[in-house]
């Protein structure tokens, strides 16, 4: 590909442990060695958190502080699309591509590692906002501004007819965001139109309608217990929903402004949410107990602290919130601590960058930043 | 400057609930005079006052200590049932009211989960939102429609019994049709009811079939085809098929007057037979009396032209050959 642009060789990987790690290759020198055993974590009671003394009394703090983050531009590929990317999803299964939504309503699915366009894929008639990848089927799901929410079947990406295979009709303003559930065959959407809902994968069919919101529906996400629903929205309320019983069991309303951003963490019972003055509130999740606030280093020169986009690396526990206005911090998960602060710099006809989408990947060694200069930016660790 | 005088946001994103006291009640207090006066609040304590109907739209929920639940009473009066966040001590965050506090909370999936509960979770929901997906494309089945029936059959042993189990079937609506669909089916009429009478004693002979029998038309002007027409047909035609049963016709005044015709004839004949033979033998006796003179006037004619071609041949001989 001529357009693709290796700024730095000498920043790509040398290691053989994180090319293997990131081509899921075994490794058969560590194998047997780092063996961890995976119910020792299980032994401690998950209780909810006013009732555990057993936590709050723990007099050894853990985790040890650990080194700042250090995170390096790997790759750009710059000059790849014709508009904005707004949305990013890693394949969850694979590891091996991920897709990108653009603001010229094209869906593109990337190599991870070669950085080629696998497909392309065209249907949508306005901005792709929303991605979301089944685990279980080779679908991508995408909602568009076009109030439409489309399945695409992967498989089918060369056929000449297209590879759509379904369309969830229902919403009256744009989707903004998508989740599916981890074992339901079950789809939430939400948007413009203030109610998030719920359909049936196979059959098109609406089951509910969360409603409630009174704005726009930004974030949201699905997990397999209570709350299996967690909705964020631009009224500045987060709400819990109970599934069973098809009611919200909570509302969160200590947020000042609309909240654009909700994210859970991959591993742990704990969200994060973000809203447009730039406060990032962690919570626990069973209860809806305020778990941490993170502070965001004060600077004159950033007059905005608009965050479009948070990210939770799996593996290191990083945070990562990117700006409207470029600038790129690292939070550690746990203590919430600033760990590193960039900014991107924009690609040449771009007068300022501005951060869209982002994701770890799923083993969580590289960042792929979307941004406003029609490139995607794939960062990667280094290390020391 | 109240806040509250100042004129309501255009744009708001949460609409603040309005709370309207409600007016005061005989004993000049907002709360029921028992909760009020009474020193054990338990004792006779409302679950929840509905204040005045006509002004209030704030309904009161209390706590069993019997002070008012304020989070509660809020939500129950923003129309949503939902619980909230309402102490000041939710609004600080867990890592500064316990700063030991562990950073531990794993999240379970189904196969790693030690008890059932994320299993009936996701079980309890599927059946949900099963039923709800029931509901939406109609194909609840009804519990009432089940009927068991006792089946009793000579082919069964002795103290055998067997139930036959009878469910509605559900019939797939989008199956196609299994009549023929036909175009104008309003149009094509009943046929008329048949009209029943005794039969009748006549007997159908040769003549009464005639009576019936009509010709087939011809026309003596058209025959545009050429066909080969029997002169009856055309004869039945000429009289409009009036003459053909009926000949009336007089035979013997028709022979009478032919045989006179016959008579009349044959006497004429005879009449001019006998003038010609009257003529023609006077015309003979004419013939033998003239013959004699005419054949010496024709002989003296001609000796005459002979003597004057003798005496003029000298000088103009005719030339030999």
């Amino acid at each position: 590909m001529a357009s693709l642009l290796y700024p730095d060789e000498t920043l790509l990987p040398t290691d053989e442990f994180s090319e293997r790690m990131y081509l899921s290759k075994k490794l058969e020198i560590y194998d047997g060695q780092n063996q961890v055993d995976p119910l020792a974590s299980f032994s401690d009671s998950t209780a909810v958190i006013g009732a555990e003394p057993d936590l709050l009394t723990n007099d050894e703090i853990s985790s040890p502080r650990r080194q700042p983050s250090n995170w390096k531009p790997l790759r750009i590929l710059a000059g790849a699309h014709q508009g904005w990317v707004r949305s990013v999803a890693v394949d969850p299964g694979t590891n091996l591509w991920f897709v990108l939504g653009l603001t010229d309503a094209q869906i593109k699915v990337w190599d991870l590692a070669s950085g080629d366009v696998r497909a392309t894929i065209s249907g949508h008639i306005m901005a792709v906002r929303s991605l979301v990848v089944s685990k279980k089927y080779p679908y991508l799901f995408s909602g568009s501004e076009d109030k439409t929410l489309r399945c695409w079947d992967l498989e089918k990406t060369n056929s000449t007819s297209g590879c759509q295979i379904r369309s969830y009709h229902g919403h009256v303003g744009g989707v903004y965001a998508l989740a599916l559930h981890p074992e339901l065959d079950v789809l939430f959407s939400s948007g413009r139109d203030s109610a998030v809902r719920v359909w049936d994968v196979r059959s098109r069919v609406q089951a509910m309608a969360l409603t409630g919101h009174s704005g726009d529906v930004t974030a949201l996400f699905a997990q397999t217990g209570d709350p299996q629903v967690v909705l964020a929205g631009m009224d500045g309320t987060i709400r819990l929903w109970d599934l069973r019983n098809q009611k919200c069991a909570l509302t969160l309303a200590q947020h000042s402004k609309g909240i654009r951003l909700l994210v859970k963490h991959p591993h742990e019972l704990t969200m994060v949410s973000a809203d447009a003055t730039g406060t990032i509130n962690q919570w626990v999740l069973p209860g809806g107990q305020l778990l941490n606030r993170l502070v965001t280093p004060e600077s004159a020169q950033h007059d905005t602290n608009i965050i479009n986009t948070l990210a939770i690396n799996p593996d290191t526990n990083d945070l990562f919130a990117g700006y409207g206005d470029g600038r790129m911090n690292f939070y550690d998960y746990e203590s919430g601590e600033v760990m590193q602060q960039t900014k991107t710099k924009p690609t040449e006809g771009t007068p300022s960058s501005t951060i869209y989408a982002s994701t770890f990947d799923m083993l969580g060694m590289r960042l792929i930043t979307c941004e406003n200069d029609k490139s995607i930016k794939i960062w990667s660790q280094e290390h020391h | 400057m109240f806040s509250a005088s100042l004129p309501k946001p255009k744009h708001t994103a949460i609409d603040s609930i309005r709370v309207v006291l409600p007016k005061k009640l005989d004993n000049q207090s907002i709360l029921p005079r028992n909760l009020l006066d009474s020193n054990d609040p338990q004792a006779n304590l409302p679950k929840s006052v509905k204040a005045d109907t006509q002004n209030a739209v704030l309904q009161l929920v209390f706590n069993p200590d019997g002070s008012i639940d304020y989070p509660k009473t809020l939500t129950l009066a923003s129309g949503v049932d939902t619980s909230v966040q309402a102490t000041y001590e939710d609004t600080i965050p867990l890592k500064i009211r316990y700063p030991r506090l562990k950073h531990h909370f794993p999240a379970y999936t189904l196969e790693t989960c030690p008890d059932d509960s994320l299993q009936r979770c996701v079980a309890e929901t599927k059946e949900v939102i099963m039923n709800l997906l029931a509901k939406v494309s109609g194909v609840e089945e009804k519990v009432g429609d089940v009927t068991m029936q006792q089946y009793a059959s000579s082919g069964l042993k002795a103290g055998e019994t067997k139930h036959i189990h009878i469910t509605n079937l559900k019939e797939d609506p989008m199956l196609p049709p299994k009549h023929k669909l036909r175009n104008n089916r309003e149009s094509q009429a009943a046929p008329p009811p048949p009209v029943l009478k005794a039969q009748s004693a006549e007997k159908i002979t040769k003549d009464i079939k005639d009576k019936w029998h009509i010709p087939s038309s011809v026309s003596n002007w058209k025959n545009n085809q050429g066909f080969t027409i029997s002169l009856d047909k055309r004869v039945n035609a000429a009289s409009g098929g009036a003459q053909l049963g009926s000949v009336d016709f007089n035979f013997e005044n028709f022979s009478r007057l032919s045989l006179a015709l016959e008579n009349a004839d044959s006497k004429a004949r005879k009449e001019l037979e006998e003038k010609h033979a009257i003529r023609r033998q006077m015309l003979q006796q004419e013939n033998t009396e003239g013959d004699s003179s005419r054949v010496r006037e024709l002989l003296e004619k001609a000796r005459q032209r002979k003597r004057i071609d003798e005496s003029e041949d000298q000088p103009n001989k005719r030339r030999q050959y």
